[in-house]
């Protein structure tokens, strides 16, 4: 065994990188390792226990998070206020109760309560009855609201009657009220039945409550379900959770508004760049003449890549917001001020920063391609007869569409990961409305928008300790990481595919 | 034959020319873009540079009509003409509003509060009092000869000393009528009147400067004063002064200079916008985000350099060619992960262990070399034996296993030492820096791994192959040559590595106290100069230079990344055409 | 000096304006500083073979590049003199150049299909033109590539990738995407060198068919070839003209004495 120091410090010098690397590497993974095992645990069931402590006076039920030890996080649902709390606790094993027959519901404000027991109507507790009782309830619904509709119109002349001073004995106007009446009736009923489908839950021995089956969202059984029932529950969760839209006041919520947002800025921002991007390489690459100029651009570019990117949030504040909209709002919108329509932070205004933001990436990567195009084949066509424009149409762009569809899938991949400008320039916490509903036009390009980022950041700041508030930060930060490393992973395997590609042909 | 150019009215040329018209106005766009962007920041925190200005417009006189409108809030009524008393009168001055009194008796000064004496300092020669429109606030005139008079700012706070400032000098022939304070902007209106003339000064609270001033003929007074004008009543017209370009009254000297503010012990580098209290001024001194920025950036490479230089070393050359074909995309696209969520992982999970991986990392560099030992005997028993083949496909994976357990080995006994007591009185309380360090290293480190394997890799392979044939080992060549061809380009990756962090916001933000402090000592808090941008732009008020100090320093910002990109790309540029030279 | 033979071909003095496809006066060309071809003046008669020799380097693609502007697109480029197409000078600025190339066509060194079909390759400078209806599209594409001699080998597969065909098949299918626009004249780089025996003698007598219809310039590194294929032969030097007649002629009578080296390989 020779161990020389010489032979030792070579060792080192070759293996200290080997262990850099590997630092590197796990840094990394480590992230991503704690963000998915997060996330997922939040769309996990999570058992309900019974806990017997002396900090309460009788037993509680209650959700459970270890925190250390002994130490852990409480997650219990008080019955007299009806609501969820909780406190730092010291718990054994012994004080947790698994009973089958616990349940947990969701009501349709989003108010999570734990109950003991729960009766429909006279019979006990069964999911097809329960389900039966919505659909009935639904039905009801459906045929309150028809016979609203009815009732609207009537309601209309009726006041137009009055109106017209016409006296309440003429046949017409008691005909129309002895209508009304009987629809109004008729409503009555349906409302009285709608009310029979009613649960009584069972907090404890001596609380109840009597809810509609129509405002329960979701009633589960989390100590009761096989590992099937625990998949499909979880699914079920994710569907929620992606489609349902944010409330701010209560705790479990979905991300649809702010998944909406990240997506139609994007978009908004595809629209902008990538032209104005794919344009400006072609230019460089194809059309340019070698001097100072061209130099100059190129050393512009390189600098809007290095560019922090709050500075281009101030940037977009300063013109966009505080110039160009004010001076906006004054032309076109002048009958809404002193309240701002373009003069504020909006969904445009976001869009525009961030195709600047994400411009450099679009251009290099269409270089790129442009580069990898053999020489050859534009000589090729233009020996032909064409154009430059026809040569670079139909024989280089369709050889460099693959990168610039790289150079787009990373610009969209910054654009939802990019945060901080979004905050000055037009991203909410929380936005009442979405920037396209049915009203004219259809598109607000002037409504604030909500994205995942920004939730994420947000929610630093506001976290609460309620169980939901924790895991569904990173709930939301397991999707943002699956968005955005599955599309770097997309363009890094079009890259590669690419100059497989390429060397089939120089 | 005919391709004489009448053919170009042809569709197809046309289409041809507006494509290159279309081409060359993108690139336009995108030159004029970034002039726009610069211009936006240079004209929005221009006036910094520039002065407010007075400027005059003369009234007829109109009875009861043009009496006092809406003045300068807090108090309502300012309008008053003191006489001058003599030297050694009692002077004493009421706050309007507050019941607040000032005397000045036999030296002393002394304050009232409703009537009971709060606090007393000594004073020399006082000869006016003026209560300020701002709460608590005086100004003295102070006249220690017949030449030199001198202007005090004196305000009360609390169970302390009266505190005071010199403002201004008075010269022989000025006599101070009236002093009108702002409310959101740090300045004060003098009313001076000296030969037959009234003169109105605007000075700087802050650092005493005068902004501007103007003269009017005649002894005037003063009728009401709002933020933007103030009225003067002469014999037979009204003047109104206008006052412009409020926000401009910040200066340079304020920005960047430490100042002695109202409130604090001594002068200081202070950011602190929305003070507390009225008599505070607003503090625009924007070294302590400058120096919070440097700090973060500092540290955080302390973390990054070893791991990105060194994974960058292997990466680009060490590692055998299918190693690296793998290995650089996936560091690459690790490298995608958005800041947000680094920054999130490092406030909520790194707070709680923080102390932890101090320790753990410290017991990590001890160990390092035994570690290094070990794995030399093991590498030499595995040559020896028939594992040899194995051994050397799976290096990677067998080096990531092994440092997996290291790393648990040496938390653990980290985290075992923090309950050693003389190590918890060594650790520093203040863990803010630590997870900074992490935090925001790991988040530039693929960043500048990136730049520094395109570096060590750009190195001609056949100037390695040379060194090889003429007898050099693999690490006499990293050391000769591979480092010092590549050298120009690590540095560039330092450098933007440097930049990147200096620009980062969200990871600073989240998890930085934010408290702007503005000393060197890596253990008291920081704020950034973006985090700040963060947090302040959304509410900042326009009408006073809150704004415009912020448009600053998003200028810097742009410019301390600028001037380190150009840098960095000078120095790949000079490195691409020596590796040219030497192909 | 003796004329020991008789050609059956004019000689190159005695051309008539309408017998010349290409007048070269006082033809320079400069990539910047360095002089490539040096005060060139040749004519090109129509409906031959005229081929280009001589050493690597000696400016012949320069010289064929001239003749369609494709030089055009080479850095710091610059000439003098005079090109005259048809009465027309094509170093004119009004010259419409995407034209000029239609008229003058080109075929390179190494083949360089393009990534589409072997018909979307033929059809490329035809649909550039105009709308062309799908019937007299396809009957251009069979017309060309029965005249570069491939349509018997492709017609079974005429949309499958043109990456498919073999050295030979690639560059006669270049000459077919060349021959579909009709040109008048047609310039070969070194059309041959990367071709064996049978391929060759297959492009050859495609020429010899062709020159019927089309002037054809073709450089060439094969003495041989030169020999028996072409009508003219033209020795370059160093950018220089050394010697252009009748290839019988330079071939077994050269009268400098550069030219007779290189013709019995003495160098280069």
């Amino acid at each position: 065994m020779i161990l020389s120091l010489a032979w030792f410090r070579r060792f080192c010098i070759v293996n200290v990188p080997l262990v850099a690397t590997g630092l590197l590497t796990l840094s990394l993974l480590l992230i991503l390792l704690l963000v998915v095992a997060k996330g997922m645990a939040h769309f996990s069931v999570k058992p309900i226990y019974q806990v017997t402590h002396p900090a309460f006076a009788s037993t509680v039920l209650a959700m459970v998070e270890q925190r250390g030890e002994n130490q852990s996080t409480l997650h219990w649902f008080n019955p007299i206020d009806k609501e969820l709390q909780s406190t730092q606790i010291e718990l054994v094993n012994q004080q947790l109760e698994r009973l089958p027959q616990i349940y947990g519901l969701k009501t349709r404000t989003g108010k999570i309560l734990f109950a003991r027991d729960i009766q429909l109507g006279e019979k006990p507790f069964s999911k097809a009855e329960w389900q039966r009782q919505l659909d009935e309830n639904k039905i009801f619904a459906k045929q309150i609201e028809q016979l609203n509709t009815k009732i609207y119109p009537l309601e209309l002349r009726f006041a137009q009657y009055s109106q017209q001073s016409i006296p309440y004995t003429a046949p017409v106007f008691v005909r129309l009220s002895a209508e009304l009446h009987n629809l109004h009736e008729q409503k009555r009923q349906l409302h009285i039945e709608q009310q029979q489908n009613q649960a009584l839950i069972q907090f404890t021995d001596d609380i109840s409550e009597v809810f509609s089956v129509s405002d329960i969202a979701l009633v589960w059984q989390p100590n009761d379900m096989s590992f099937g029932d625990k998949i499909w529950f979880s699914i079920g969760e994710i569907w929620r959770f992606i489609t349902s839209d944010h409330n701010a006041s209560s705790g479990s919520a979905g991300i649809f508004p702010a998944l909406f947002g990240t997506i139609l800025m994007v978009f908004l921002m595809t629209v902008f760049v990538m032209p104005i991007g794919v344009l400006t390489a072609i230019y460089l690459h194809e059309y340019a003449p070698e001097n100072y100029l061209v130099t100059g651009i190129r050393v512009i570019i390189i600098n809007l890549a290095g560019i922090p990117s709050i500075v281009y949030g101030v940037f977009g504040l300063g013109l966009f917001v505080m110039g160009l909209g004010v001076q906006l709002d004054q032309a076109f919108y002048a009958q809404n001020l002193p309240s701002p329509t373009f003069g504020a932070p909006g969904i445009l205004w976001a869009s525009i920063t961030m195709a600047l933001l994400t411009l450099p990436t679009v251009i290099v990567a269409t270089e790129e391609g442009l580069q990898q195009v053999p020489q050859a084949l534009r000589n090729g066509a233009l020996a032909l007869g064409a154009t430059k424009y026809e040569a670079i149409r139909f024989n280089v762009l369709p050889m460099a569409s693959p990168n610039i569809l790289t150079g787009a899938i990373l610009s969209v991949a910054r654009a939802a990961s990019e945060v901080a400008p979004l905050l000055l320039v037009g991203a909410v916490i929380y936005a009442p409305t979405l920037p396209v509903d049915d009203t004219f036009p259809y598109l607000h390009l002037e409504r604030q928008f909500m994205h995942l980022g920004v939730l994420i950041f947000d929610s630093v700041f506001h976290s609460s300790n309620t169980f939901d508030n924790q895991s569904m930060m990173f709930a939301i930060c397991l999707l943002l990481i699956i968005v955005v490393l599955s599309l770097n992973l997309l363009a890094a395997i079009l890259r590669a595919k690419l100059r497989q590609r390429y060397e089939r042909y120089s | 034959m005919h391709f004489l150019g009448f053919a170009q009215h042809l569709f197809r040329f046309r289409k041809a020319n507006t494509f290159y018209f279309l081409s060359a106005l993108s690139a336009f766009v995108v030159v004029t873009s970034f002039i726009i962007l610069i211009a936006t920041l240079v004209i929005r925190s221009f006036p910094v540079f520039t002065k407010p200005s007075y400027e005059v417009q003369i009234e007829p006189i109109i009875t009861a009509d043009n009496l006092h409108t809406d003045s300068l809030s807090p108090s309502d009524d300012v309008a008053y003409i003191p006489d001058l008393p003599s030297q050694n009168e009692r002077l004493s001055q009421t706050h309007p509003s507050q019941d607040v009194t000032l005397v000045y008796n036999a030296g002393q000064l002394e304050l009232f509060q409703s009537k009971q004496l709060v606090a007393t300092s000594p004073f020399a020669k006082v000869t006016q009092v003026f209560p300020s429109n701002i709460p608590f606030v005086f100004y003295l005139v102070v006249s220690e000869t017949y030449d030199a008079t001198q202007l005090f700012r004196v305000h009360w706070q609390a169970n302390k000393p009266l505190q005071s400032l010199l403002l201004f000098e008075l010269s022989k022939e000025q006599r101070l009528v009236s002093v009108i304070e702002s409310d959101i902007h740090n300045i004060v209106h003098l009313l001076l009147h000296k030969d037959g003339v009234t003169q109105l000064v605007m000075l700087n609270l802050v650092t005493a400067e005068a902004l501007t001033e103007v003269e009017l003929e005649g002894i005037g007074g003063l009728d009401t004063a709002k933020r933007d004008s103030i009225k003067l009543r002469f014999d037979d017209n009204v003047i109104t002064v206008e006052v412009f370009d409020l926000e401009a009254s910040v200066t340079l000297k304020e920005l960047f200079l430490p100042h002695a503010f109202p409130g604090y012990d001594n002068a200081s580098l202070t950011w602190q916008t929305n003070p507390a209290q009225d008599y505070q001024l607003r503090k625009y001194n924007i070294m302590p985000l400058i120096i919070g920025s440097l700090k973060a950036s500092a540290i955080s490479l302390v973390v990054a350099l070893p791991i990105a230089l060194g994974a960058a070393i292997y990466v680009g050359f060490l590692a055998k060619s299918n190693a690296r074909t793998w290995l650089k995309p996936v560091i690459e696209v690790l490298e995608s992960i958005p800041a947000v969520i680094i920054g999130l992982i490092a406030a909520t999970f790194l707070f709680n262990v923080a102390v932890s991986i101090l320790w753990s990392v410290v017991t990590f560099v001890a160990l390092l070399p035994i570690y290094m030992a070990l794995n030399a005997y093991v590498y030499q028993l595995c040559k020896r034996s028939k594992f040899e083949r194995l051994f050397i496909r799976f290096e990677l994976v067998i080096v990531v296993l092994s440092l997996l357990c290291f790393l648990w080995l040496s938390s653990a006994l980290g985290t075992w030492l923090t309950t050693w007591s003389w190590i918890q009185t060594v650790t520093p309380s203040n863990q803010i820096m630590l997870v900074v360090a992490l935090g925001l290293g790991v988040g530039i480190a693929p960043t500048i791994f990136s730049l520094a394997e395109d570096a060590i890799n750009g190195v001609p392979k056949t100037m390695i192959k040379a060194s090889y044939a003429l007898g050099a080992t693999r690490v006499q060549t990293l050391s000769q040559i591979v480092l010092f061809t590549a050298f120009p380009g690590l540095m560039a990756a330092v450098m933007l590595g440097f930049g990147r962090a200096f620009g980062e916001t969200m990871i600073v933000l989240m998890v930085s106290g934010n408290t702007p402090v503005a000393e060197w000592d890596i253990f008291t808090g920081l704020r950034a100069l973006t985090a700040n941008l963060v947090i302040e732009m959304p509410e900042a008020n326009s009408q006073n230079s809150h704004l415009v100090v912020l448009f600053l320093t998003a200028l810097v910002l742009f410019l301390f990344t600028f001037v380190l990109n150009c840098s960095a790309e000078w120095l790949r540029q000079r490195n691409k055409k020596a590796r040219g030279r030497l192909q | 000096m003796v004329k020991l033979f008789k050609s059956s071909r004019p000689a190159l003095k005695k051309l008539g304006a309408e017998e010349i496809a290409v007048e070269m006066s006082e033809l320079s060309v400069y990539y910047g500083k360095k002089i490539v071809l040096d005060n060139i003046s040749m004519v090109i008669p129509k409906h031959r073979i005229t081929s280009l020799i001589g050493q690597s380097g000696c400016g012949k693609t320069t010289l064929i590049s001239s003749m369609n502007r494709m030089n055009d697109l080479n850095k710091n480029h610059r000439c003098t003199g005079s090109v005259i197409i048809d009465g027309q000078n094509i170093h004119n600025k009004k010259v419409n150049v995407a034209k000029l190339r239609t008229q003058v066509g080109m075929v390179f060194q190494t083949p360089n299909p393009f990534p589409m079909s072997i018909y979307d390759n033929v059809a490329f400078g035809l649909r550039l033109q105009k709308e062309i209806p799908r019937r007299q599209l396809d009957e251009a594409v069979e017309r060309a590539l029965k005249s570069a001699v491939l349509w018997d080998e492709v017609k079974d597969q005429l949309f499958a990738s043109a990456a498919i065909l073999s050295g030979g098949q690639q560059q006669r299918l270049m000459i077919a995407r060349a021959l579909a626009l009709k040109p008048k004249i047609l310039l070969l780089d070194e059309p041959t060198s990367a071709l064996d025996p049978l391929a060759t003698l297959h492009i050859e007598e495609l020429m010899q068919s062709l020159k019927k219809t089309t002037t054809i310039v073709m450089i060439t590194h094969n003495m041989q070839q030169a020999a028996r294929l072409s009508d003219y032969t033209a020795f370059f030097h160093q950018g220089e003209l050394v010697e252009y007649a009748d290839s019988d002629k330079l071939f077994t009578q050269p009268k400098h004495k550069q030219t007779e080296d290189y013709i019995t390989g003495r160098y280069g």
